[in-house]
């Protein structure tokens, strides 16, 4: 008796002990998964967020410099009081030290006294824009010159000992990402626009009216599994041969643009679109097609009616997905549009979209990790604002529905 | 007596198999007639026959006739036969949408009623489903969030809702429990008086309570159709005997 109680005691234990390794695998498993994570989204952010600013933005990328010629003398100019600036009181101009919102050491203007010479040069020269050289005339007739790189004092003490100004360039801020941002955009709006009634329609076509034994509709349904495990880049090559010649007929620019950008990318959309479509509309429980054809309703007043209401929140997260394939797509974008980073947006330009930007900035002589960074931070912010309005819309669709 | 449908030698196959041989049975007007008979005997298949539900099958093929007041069924119109001969479910399977919605996506599917007019009807579906009181509060609510009971009788009222003259009911309280079941029973027999109902049922005593004829179906076959009371008191042929006497099925 005893005999069999111990064993069974021990059997027990063995039991215990193996489950217990078992849970240890999979806390430990999920637990590295999100550190993983985490440390991913600590990493972006603590070399993005710095960076990140309503001036980077909202600025073009192209920086612009500037020279104005000059035979302005010096006067003296009443020292506005501006704490850690250096100030020109034989100029009326004031300097400072500042990083660029781009990463960069710039000596910034930060004051000009009204009466100014040097704001009276043009009306480009204004507070905001960074200085980069100018040329002086000392008392004895001595040519000096103030680089940028001599930082803010040095920029002032070349000012205060030059007596007559012959030029003065400045640079204004760029490096901006107005342009990638809405490039972005449009193309997400455009190729979804052209991708989902396409890629829904053929979900549709499949979940209710292809003939389910067809041969032919065998094999397309198996082709649209395998492109969807094509890599991108061998799309690009498709961007390249087919696309670039074909939205040339509509844009009239032989290179690549945002157009043949867009339609590279139903190209990649749309098997990612289809599946996830017709899994929505499979999820439609088929009782509802029956009621209603039973109550009179016709096929196409089944589908609009019913179905494609009750599959919207599972459509809308194929919409989402797809938005997310669009704005983490480089490589087929750089052959189909170009990796030209511009400030114009246009269905017909070349510009390239966040992610291709990410790509050129790492991929220069001097990869700039920082700005990199913030623009993954705000792909990142991109994505989550498209998801969660999608969420929104779901449910303020459901309740409109009854559903609580 | 007049007869609503009047079915003539109808065989139905489904690909190679056939399911239904040489059906003859009338179907009485303002009467309930009910199906019965073991699993897989053919009488859903019959009963889909009626509102040409079959259809939706692609390799379903029918041969002899129904006639639906003397016209053949496969001359009707599908859309306008299934707006006179409603259907009820074995499972309750209301719209994911709302209580009112339900109950007016027939006729607005005919494109028929609109505003106050479409309210009205609405209103006298559900009363006459009989579920009215219970939820004329919260008509804006899902239809999901219903008990099930209150789900078969608001399928009920989707189909009262496009004024049908035929009822068809596949094993409509085989989900619910017995207080449910009772209460769709009592409405079969009030409904009785204005609309013609085929019922199929699984359960014989409900069918000797509720109906006023029996069909027994046995493997495709049509074994006896008679009178309730004959059927169940009096049956011909021994496989009912067997049958309702519990000796198969």
């Amino acid at each position: 008796m005893d005999k069999i109680e111990s064993k069974k005691d021990r059997t027990w234990q063995k039991r215990a002990i193996k489950d217990g390794c078992r849970k240890l695998i999979t806390w430990l498993s999920a637990g590295c998964a999100l550190a993983l994570l985490a440390a991913i989204f600590v990493n972006i952010a603590q070399g993005g967020a710095s960076l990140l600013s309503w001036d980077l933005l909202t600025s073009d990328y192209a920086s612009a410099t500037y020279t104005y010629q000059s035979s302005a003398t010096s006067a003296t100019y009443a020292d506005p009081g501006i704490a850690d600036v250096s100030y020109s009181s034989a100029w009326g101009v004031a300097f400072k030290n500042e990083t660029s919102f781009t990463g960069e050491s710039v000596v910034a203007l930060v004051y000009l006294a009204p009466a100014s010479p040097i704001g009276k040069l043009d009306s480009k020269v204004a507070v905001g824009t960074y200085f980069t050289k100018a040329f002086l005339t000392d008392a004895n007739g001595g040519t000096i010159i103030a680089l940028a790189k001599d930082s803010a004092s040095g920029v002032k003490d070349a000012f205060e000992e030059g007596k007559s100004l012959a030029s003065f360039s400045i640079t204004t801020k760029g490096g901006g990402i107005r342009g990638s941002l809405l490039s972005t955009l449009l193309v997400i709006a455009v190729s979804l626009l052209l991708s989902l009634p396409l890629g829904i329609g053929a979900a549709i076509y499949f979940a209710y009216f292809a003939p389910k034994k067809s041969k032919i509709v065998k094999i397309l349904e198996k082709m649209i599994d395998v492109t969807s495990g094509i890599p991108s880049i061998v799309f690009g090559l498709i961007g390249v041969a087919v696309f670039i010649p074909f939205s040339s007929l509509f844009t009239g620019v032989n290179t690549g643009s945002l157009l043949s950008g867009c339609f590279t990318l139903v190209i990649i959309l749309l098997p990612t679109i289809v599946k996830t479509a017709e899994e929505a509309l499979d999820e439609v429980p088929k009782e509802y097609r029956t009621a209603s054809l039973a109550l009179g309703g016709s096929e196409r007043q089944t589908l609009h009616k019913i179905i494609l209401p009750t599959a919207l929140p599972g459509l809308l997260s194929a919409a989402v997905l797809a938005a997310g394939r669009i704005i983490g797509e480089s490589a087929a974008l750089v052959f189909a549009v170009g990796n030209v980073i511009g400030d114009s947006v246009a269905l017909a330009d070349k510009n390239d979209t966040l992610a291709v930007e990410i790509w050129s900035l790492l991929a220069g002589e001097n990869p700039n990790y920082r700005l990199a960074s913030a623009i993954a931070l705000i792909i990142l912010i991109v994505i989550s604002i498209l998801s969660l309005s999608a969420k929104l819309l779901t449910a303020l669709f459901l309740k409109k529905r009854g559903h609580a | 007596m007049n007869f609503v449908f009047q079915v003539d030698d109808f065989s139905l196959a489904y690909g190679e198999k056939e399911v239904l041989h040489h059906i003859t049975l009338n179907i009485a007007e303002h009467a309930v007639t009910a199906f019965i008979g073991p699993s897989g005997c053919g009488k859903s298949s019959l009963l889909r026959a009626f509102n040409r539900l079959n259809d939706l099958i692609p390799d379903a093929k029918e041969t002899g006739r129904i006639l639906y007041h003397d016209k053949p069924l496969e001359a009707a119109n599908p859309l306008e036969l299934r707006s006179q001969v409603g259907m009820l479910f074995q499972a309750p399977s209301p719209f994911p949408m709302s209580i009112y919605d339900n109950v007016a996506y027939g006729p607005r599917c005919a494109g028929k009623k609109r505003g106050k007019e479409l309210d009205q009807l609405v209103q006298e579906s559900l009363e006459e489903a009989a579920l009215w009181d219970e939820v004329k509060d919260r008509l804006k609510k899902s239809g999901l969030a219903l008990s099930g009971g209150q789900q078969q009788r608001l399928c009920l009222a989707r189909a009262l809702a496009m004024k049908p003259e035929v009822l068809l009911m596949d094993e409509p309280t085989s989900a619910l429990d017995p207080l449910a079941t009772e209460k769709i029973e009592e409405l079969i027999l009030s409904l009785k008086q204005r609309y013609t109902i085929v019922i199929v049922t699984h359960n014989m005593e409900q069918a000797a309570r509720i109906s006023d004829f029996t069909a027994f179906l046995y493997l495709g076959d049509l074994a006896e159709f008679d009178t309730t009371e004959k059927l169940f008191k009096e049956p011909s042929n021994p496989k009912t005997e067997a049958y309702l006497s519990g000796r198969f099925g």
